[in-house]
């Protein structure tokens, strides 16, 4: 049963994620191409793969390689997030700054 | 509060909360116990750890080179050479150890003349290694049994564990051991306890799946079956044994015509304990009372059997038939690599002519995996496993990896409880049947680019650590040998005997 609850907790987690992502850029009068949201999806997917990693590492008796491993695949995790999340969005934000146009004086 | 900052903070909280579950579902999947595949695991359906059927050839995973020869007795089978006191006239009631003490000068053991050794092909043979290598073999037995071993004594106390489990499985194993050996114990005992009905059978395909999925029941992860080739097998008895007097040759009857391949792992919570705590007696026993029940099986139906297991011996060569079997790829440090435990499977197999239908050999790129990996050869403590690519293996007629097996067994015969198995620890293969270890290799068997491979290879070393084959050597003033990587508790014996 215990194992049914974790489970099913990681899947809704994912869809949370994702359906907080959607109203995030929605919010933000932004909308993320196809690709975007694939390159998203598959970074939650990682999250998730590298802390099962951890766990599984420690699980089977090896803390020694949860902790290179995870240090490894956690550093690599922040930097493309980062890099996803000011590509994505602050990149967007700079790119329709550049194409609103210009108030003109009408005076 | 923004709607903004509200899914922001929302989505933050669920990757959180996700990356949690995550690494509790994979805490508990590596912590399972039936991720320890096939150790001792009673029954399993045929194919279920890996089905093998994608992977099945018409063509062995070799190249064919040379011309296949039978092994001859001590070409490959140093292993008796642990048997050498048979080699001398020791009177009786003397230590063996006392003997040699008063037949060579200690001080001088290079210059031992061959000529003391009765047995003249043992004799020969360490000429060979001279002559061919320029190595003195012969110095290096005589220093193992008058310096090594006498070590031992001391290292003992403080493996009070380790030697008493060892012992146990040996002792409780010698039982069925005599029962093995007394089962074959004439050249036509593979004839004796067969019934006089013998069944026809109606489809020896229906047959094979029939005898994987009994073997499986006995208590094998992984059943094959193959047709023997003679010239894989043992020219002469390398023993006294199975019928045969030491050095008598072995002709090949009829009814030596399949094998029924089983087997089973390493018990792989001692896996790191390589090389001292990481036992071979275990699976010993079990994949020779695999082969007994599978023997006895076949004997009922009418067929003769006679069985080739760790504590009964062999007449055929175990690694080819089961590379054309499909039980695996040949590796690296020669032995086969299975999908399921990697090249952590001790085998056995059941010899009739009970009409069966052989399975295929199989290509996962074990090969290719090899010539990237090199881990095993690195780490090797006696430096028997070699760097170079794939050669002709002698006698075998195809290519592949030769370890250098008496290089090797100096090894086994330095460390105490005997044996080695740093090889078998430390392939990327050899991982329990979780999901990240399963995947990992599902994935690199599939992707025949090899970066799949290159890219496991580099996680094995800089996230399991590399060793030096230093490493493992004994240190006189710590008294310690190195472990791949950590002691099981239950070995350590301070923990839990007091000090006498």
């Amino acid at each position: 049963m215990f194992e049914l609850i974790i489970n099913s907790l990681v899947i809704i987690s994912l869809l949370i994620a994702i359906y907080a992502l959607f109203n995030y850029q929605k919010e933000k009068g932004e909308k993320l191409a196809w690709w975007k949201w694939t390159l998203s999806i598959l970074w939650l997917l990682a999250v998730l793969i590298v802390f099962a990693f951890i766990g599984t590492a420690i699980g089977e008796g090896s803390p020694q390689v949860a902790l290179r491993g995870g240090i490894t695949f956690l550093v690599l995790l922040a930097i493309s997030g980062v890099v996803f999340f000011r590509f994505f969005f602050v990149g967007i934000k700079r790119e329709q700054r550049i194409n609103e146009p210009v108030e003109q004086d009408v005076n | 509060m923004e709607r903004r900052d509200f899914f922001k903070l929302a989505g933050i909280a669920a990757v959180a909360t996700g990356a949690a579950s995550a690494g509790v579902v994979g805490y508990l999947n590596g912590a399972d116990p039936s991720t320890n595949t096939g150790w001792e695991k009673e029954s399993v359906t045929p194919g279920e750890l890996f089905d093998r059927t994608p992977f099945e050839t018409d063509q062995l995973p070799f190249n064919k080179v040379g011309t296949p020869k039978r092994v001859e007795m001590y070409a490959e089978t140093q292993l008796r050479r642990s048997t050498l006191s048979k080699a001398f006239d020791v009177p009786q009631g003397m230590p063996f150890n006392a003997y040699l003490k008063s037949v060579v000068d200690v001080n001088n053991l290079a210059n031992t003349p061959l000529s003391i050794i009765k047995d003249k092909d043992l004799a020969a043979f360490y000429q060979g290694v001279l002559n061919r290598y320029g190595w003195n073999y012969f110095a290096e037995d005589l220093r193992h049994i008058l310096e090594v071993q006498p070590r031992f004594a001391r290292i003992n106390a403080e493996t009070a564990f380790d030697f008493a489990i060892a012992n146990a499985y040996e002792w409780a194993q010698s039982v069925h051991m005599g029962y093995h050996v007394s089962r074959v114990s004439s050249k036509d005992s593979d004839f004796q306890g067969v019934a006089k009905k013998r069944y026809e059978i109606k489809d020896p395909k229906e047959m094979s799946r029939l005898i994987k999925k009994i073997g499986t029941l006995f208590g094998s992860p992984i059943v094959r079956i193959v047709k023997l080739n003679p010239e894989w097998s043992y020219e002469r008895a390398p023993d006294s044994i199975r019928g045969y007097t030491r050095g008598e040759p072995v002709n090949i009857p009829e009814h030596w015509k399949y094998g029924i391949i089983m087997g089973q792992p390493l018990s792989w919570e001692t896996l790191g304990g390589a090389p001292s705590y990481f036992h071979t007696l275990e699976a010993y026993g079990n994949s020779s009372i695999y082969a007994a029940r599978m023997s006895d099986f076949v004997k009922r139906l009418g067929y003769p059997a006679r069985e080739n297991s760790p504590h009964a011996r062999y007449e055929f060569i175990m690694p080819p038939h089961m590379v054309a079997a499909g039980v695996g790829e040949q590796g690296r440090n020669g032995l086969v690599i299975t999908p399921e435990f990697g090249p952590n499977f001790r085998p056995s197999m059941v010899v009739t002519d009970l009409p069966l239908e052989p399975d295929k050999p199989i290509n996962i790129g074990v090969r290719n995996f090899c010539m990237n990996c090199k881990i095993c050869a690195e780490q090797c403590p006696s430096r028997s496993i070699s760097l170079d690519g794939p050669k002709e293996i002698g006698g075998r007629g195809y290519d592949g990896w030769q370890i250098n097996a008496a290089q090797c067994h100096n090894f086994w015969l330095e460390v105490p409880n005997g044996g080695c198995r740093v090889c078998i620890a430390v392939c990327p293969f050899s991982k329990k049947s979780n999901w990240l270890h399963t995947t990992a290799r599902d994935i690199a068997i599939r992707d025949r680019t090899g970066l799949t491979a290159k890219g496991l290879t580099w996680m094995e070393r800089a996230f399991y650590g590399e060793n030096t084959p230093e490493h493992y050597h004994y240190e006189e003033g710590s008294r310690q040998y190195g472990l791949v990587g950590e002691k099981p508790w239950f070995f350590e014996s301070k923990d839990f005997l007091k000090e006498s």
